[in-house]
């Protein structure tokens, strides 16, 4: 018999929004030495969830680029 | 175009075939040895809400009852995807053993927060003394009033621990503690404890009334994945 796939209920939607960011940007295993990720068109080198939302927050201050889901 | 990888899975766990994911690009199962990654054919991603939610979806579809993926972080992209397979070789051996330590189980998130918490220690540090001797008592306060805190937080995570030892499989706690963060903690947690494991830690709530509890998941294990 095949796996079944499971799903993930959350009842609070902000509180699972932070905690996803967290967990999705700043843990997880690292297959590359170096992370280089994007925000608004431009190279960023990956340092930490904090200096990212920073970088984040800039960018959409700026360029209007990041948008919150609904 | 480059090669982004979205999280490590067993030999041959394929992934659907309709499974889209960042810049709307198919998901495929790349073979290393007896590991697999599940990748996507695209250019580097731009971080976002809508990439970060893309990349964790992928993860969650890796997750079946008895396989639980090892979750990669967010900008796993290599511009030569010929550089995938020794990247990979060289970390199987942990890889294996993660695969085979998740297998059922998922990641919960447990934070007890003080929302009346001021930070003293920090307060009393900071302030400009007038005297030398003014400066070194309040080195002295500063000191005592972190090691107070400390001392509470390790109160709090040793009753947590007791409360859930016997249907947690593995816990790691988060060192850096903002202001209001009393005790910050994630727990491996095999399926068949979900339920008992929501029970018990909302008990927390009458265990330590002065602090509010979040809990969130199941999450893939991104917390123990490193």
């Amino acid at each position: 018999m095949s796996d079944e796939h499971v799903g993930f209920p959350f009842a609070d939607h902000e509180l699972h929004l932070v905690e996803l960011v967290n967990r999705v940007l700043d843990r997880g295993a690292v297959i590359t030495g170096e992370i280089t990720i994007s925000v608004a068109g431009v190279d960023l080198v990956y340092l930490g969830v904090q200096l990212v939302i920073a970088a984040t927050e800039t960018a959409r201050g700026r360029a209007g680029m990041i948008r919150m889901p609904q | 175009m480059g090669v982004y990888a979205y999280c490590v899975v067993p030999h041959a766990h394929r992934p659907p075939g309709d499974l889209v994911g960042l810049n709307g690009s198919p998901v495929e199962l790349v073979e290393v040895g007896d590991v697999g990654l599940w990748v996507s054919t695209t250019d580097r991603p731009e971080v976002s809400i809508e990439t970060v939610q893309a990349h964790n979806r992928v993860v969650e579809v890796a997750v079946t009852e008895h396989v639980t993926p090892v979750p990669l972080r967010f900008g796993q992209w290599l511009e030569d995807p010929g550089q995938l397979p020794a990247h990979v070789s060289e970390h199987a051996a942990d890889y294996r053993d993660r695969l085979s330590r998740f297998a059922g189980c998922l990641e919960f998130g447990l934070r007890l927060i003080d929302p009346e918490a001021t930070d003293e220690a920090r307060d009393v540090r900071e302030s400009v003394p007038a005297t030398g001797r003014e400066y070194m008592q309040a080195l002295r306060e500063s000191s005592r009033l972190a090691e107070q805190r400390r001392a509470y937080s390790e109160t709090v995570a040793s009753r947590v621990r007791e409360l859930l030892r016997d249907i947690v499989r593995e816990e790691k706690v988060e060192t850096a503690q903002t202001r209001h963060a009393v005790l910050t903690v994630s727990h491996l947690v095999a399926r068949e404890h979900f339920d008992e494991y929501r029970e018990r830690a909302r008990r927390l709530r009458s265990v330590f009334p002065a602090l509010r509890l979040l809990l969130s998941g199941p999450w893939p294990p991104y917390s123990f994945a490193v």
